[in-house]
């Protein structure tokens, strides 16, 4: 057997030298000015207070969601989350994002496109509370003010009472309560991104997932999901603890540094109210 | 003369114990006597050289102390288990109330301070079963240091973690002759070889397991671990990557005999599974042979345990819906009795159509 001085040489360099690396990679991301900076609230990162019983850290969960495809009048009203295929995600951003989309199409003739739908690892561009989030919230209040128009021309329809209720609900739920940031955008190459996002205020590049997604019907329409954003869990240090013990408004700034691995610069709640 | 190590200790110690009782029948049927002088001499030097093991190893001296080496074996096993998921909760339990240098100086602290410990164990207790309870315990506290840097800093996940894992768990499982910290070394290998070749072949490295394929580089590391490097000190370590090393084999080639979709191949997905099936079946057979010719019953046990499930696994897909159910059962019956006697004609013949285990 091996000399137990070797062995505690060994394994504790082998300790320290890990350590060295993980921690000297995460102050390399904090240093020099963060890649970009968005000040967010309980919209748009949820306190996962799950099993809290036996897990004293908070950590937040950042709310993304997708700008939903075409809608009509009967699925308006359908917060899509982060579920579903976004818009823009279409065969030609699938294949500036490396996907081989004649072979994805040729895989759907053959019954092939399960093999191919493993995703890739890209980087994807967050925008808070920007044009995307705008064009939801007035798509909201446009459906509101459709089912309100309806229900006044025919005041006896009581399905139309429902979706009036339901769709200034939902309209509120937009105002007020559902997240503002949106995935809009994904590509290779952050200098790129960067400078068609030039604002770093208000626009985040992350990494994560994109799974391919051919459509049924329609000739396999080649499209893609979101089916992960790295950055998505973000752990709240003692400093900033106090600020989400109750739920209660509050306003973050997360930063995102030179590996777009994200951390909290601020947290407050009187921010929030102010 | 070299010091043996624990488990040579404990197989001469064995064979010791054979001796003893095969010799004491020999006089007693008069097969054999002993001079007084002779049976002293003998008793004398088994004595020694025991004593000498038991002070060294803690080994078992007969067949009581060996049953409750198990019953240890086991007790140290789930007690290493149930301590490493403290050391996880208690951790996850505290660590919200402390700040973040405090919690980087406990998590780097941890296992520094149970490796030592493991050490300090393995040197005081011989038997080695409060070493293996410490290691396991060190390598849970670095597996929890290297998560929970992660978390804190927000660190997007890597496979690269993998690999100071499986350096650690090597490390201890060669210092303290632990096949537990063996296999876990083995597990972070597995996983770390199987990701890379995904991330060579442009998957993301989570992604790893939906190609099976993935996992074959990592199943001809493990085989040709006992091939190329000599365990003379380490006898219950070749078994364990051949074990290893032929799971590693089968059941991608399981999986991808059933479900050809997930394979790389770029042909006809029926051909795919065909393919790996007649592979499952060439496979296992020569790994019968390899280990009955090298005699690595680890390695026909595990031929032969791949060969039957790929054989059931066929004759399910040929039979099950056309045949009645107490046919069905039958063959099956009647395929397990075909495999005995081929293995009883193999045995009866003492391996010579192998060339092996002729003695």
């Amino acid at each position: 057997m091996m000399k137990w001085s070797h062995t505690l040489i060994a394994g504790g360099a082998l300790i320290l030298l890990t350590n060295a690396v993980a921690l000297l990679g995460a102050a390399y991301n904090r240093s020099d000015e963060p890649e970009s900076l968005l000040k967010m609230t309980q919209r748009e990162l949820r306190h996962n207070r799950w099993n809290d019983k036996d897990n004293s850290g908070i950590t937040l969960r950042l709310d993304w969601r997708i700008a939903s495809a075409k809608q009509n009048d009967s699925d308006i009203e359908y917060y899509e989350g982060k579920w579903g295929a976004p818009t823009w995600l279409d065969k030609n951003k699938m294949a500036e994002l490396g996907f081989d989309v004649a072979r994805l199409a040729g895989s759907y003739q053959d019954g092939r496109h399960y093999k191919e739908a493993l995703p890739r690892e890209v980087l994807l561009v967050l925008e808070l509370d920007g044009q995307t989030y705008q064009q939801a919230l007035r798509r909201a209040g446009e459906y509101a003010g459709q089912a309100r128009a309806k229900q006044a021309a025919n005041p006896n329809d009581e399905n139309g009472k429902e979706r009036v209720k339901s769709a200034e609900k939902y309209y509120q739920s937009e105002l007020r309560d559902n997240s503002r940031l949106f995935v809009i955008d994904a590509g290779v190459d952050v200098q790129k991104l960067r400078a068609s996002y030039p604002d770093r205020n208000r626009y985040a590049i992350v990494r994560g997932l994109v799974r391919p997604n051919i459509v049924r019907g329609n000739d396999g329409k080649i499209g893609g999901n979101i089916s992960e954003l790295h950055a998505e869990n973000i752990n709240v240090p003692l400093t900033y603890r106090r600020v989400f013990d109750a739920v209660a408004p509050c306003e973050v700034t997360v930063a995102f540094g030179k590996r777009l691995e994200p951390w909290i610069l601020a947290a407050s709640r009187s921010a929030a109210a102010k | 003369m070299s010091l043996p190590s624990r488990h040579e200790a404990q197989q001469r110690a064995d064979r010791i114990r054979i001796f003893q009782d095969e010799l004491d029948r020999l006089e007693r049927e008069g097969v054999i006597s002993l001079s007084v002088g002779q049976r002293q001499q003998v008793t004398e030097y088994h004595n020694t050289l025991l004593e000498g093991y038991a002070q060294d190893f803690d080994i078992d001296r007969d067949m009581r102390s060996s049953q409750l080496s198990l019953g240890m074996r086991i007790a140290s096993l789930f007690g290493a288990l149930a301590l490493s998921a403290s050391v996880f909760f208690l951790f996850y339990q505290f660590w919200g109330w402390l700040s973040t240098v405090t919690q980087v100086v406990i998590l780097v602290a941890a296992p520094l301070g149970m490796l030592g410990i493991t050490i300090l164990i393995q040197r005081k207790d011989p038997s080695g079963y409060f070493a293996k309870l410490a290691a396991l315990v060190a390598f849970a506290c670095f597996v929890l240091n290297i998560t929970m840097l992660g978390q804190i800093f927000n660190i997007t996940a890597s496979d690269k973690a993998l690999l100071p894992w499986a350096a650690l768990a090597f490390l201890l499982a060669y210092a303290c002759d632990l096949r537990l910290l063996l296999v876990a070394g083995i597990l972070c290998m597995i996983a770390y070889v199987a990701a890379r070749t995904g991330t060579w072949g442009g998957m993301y490295w989570l992604s790893f397991g939906d190609r099976p394929e993935n996992f074959f580089p990592a199943a001809l590391l493990l085989l040709a671990v006992p091939q190329f490097i000599p365990h003379p000190r380490y006898a219950s370590f070749p078994p364990m990557y051949r074990i290893f090393g032929l799971l590693t084999v089968f059941l991608p080639v399981l999986v991808m005999g059933n479900w050809g979709n997930s394979s790389y191949l770029e042909w006809d997905v029926g051909f795919i599974e065909g393919c790996y099936q007649v592979l499952g079946f060439a496979a296992s057979a020569l790994a019968v042979w390899a280990g009955v010719r090298r005699q690595w019953p680890e390695v026909i046990n595990t031929g032969v345990t791949f060969f039957v499930i790929f054989l059931y696994t066929k004759v399910f897909d040929w039979w099950w819906e056309s045949m009645p159910k107490y046919l069905f059962f039958l063959v099956l019956g009647l395929i397990a009795v075909l495999f005995l006697l081929v293995l009883k004609r193999l045995r009866a013949t003492n391996y010579k159509l192998f060339g092996g285990g002729a003695s």
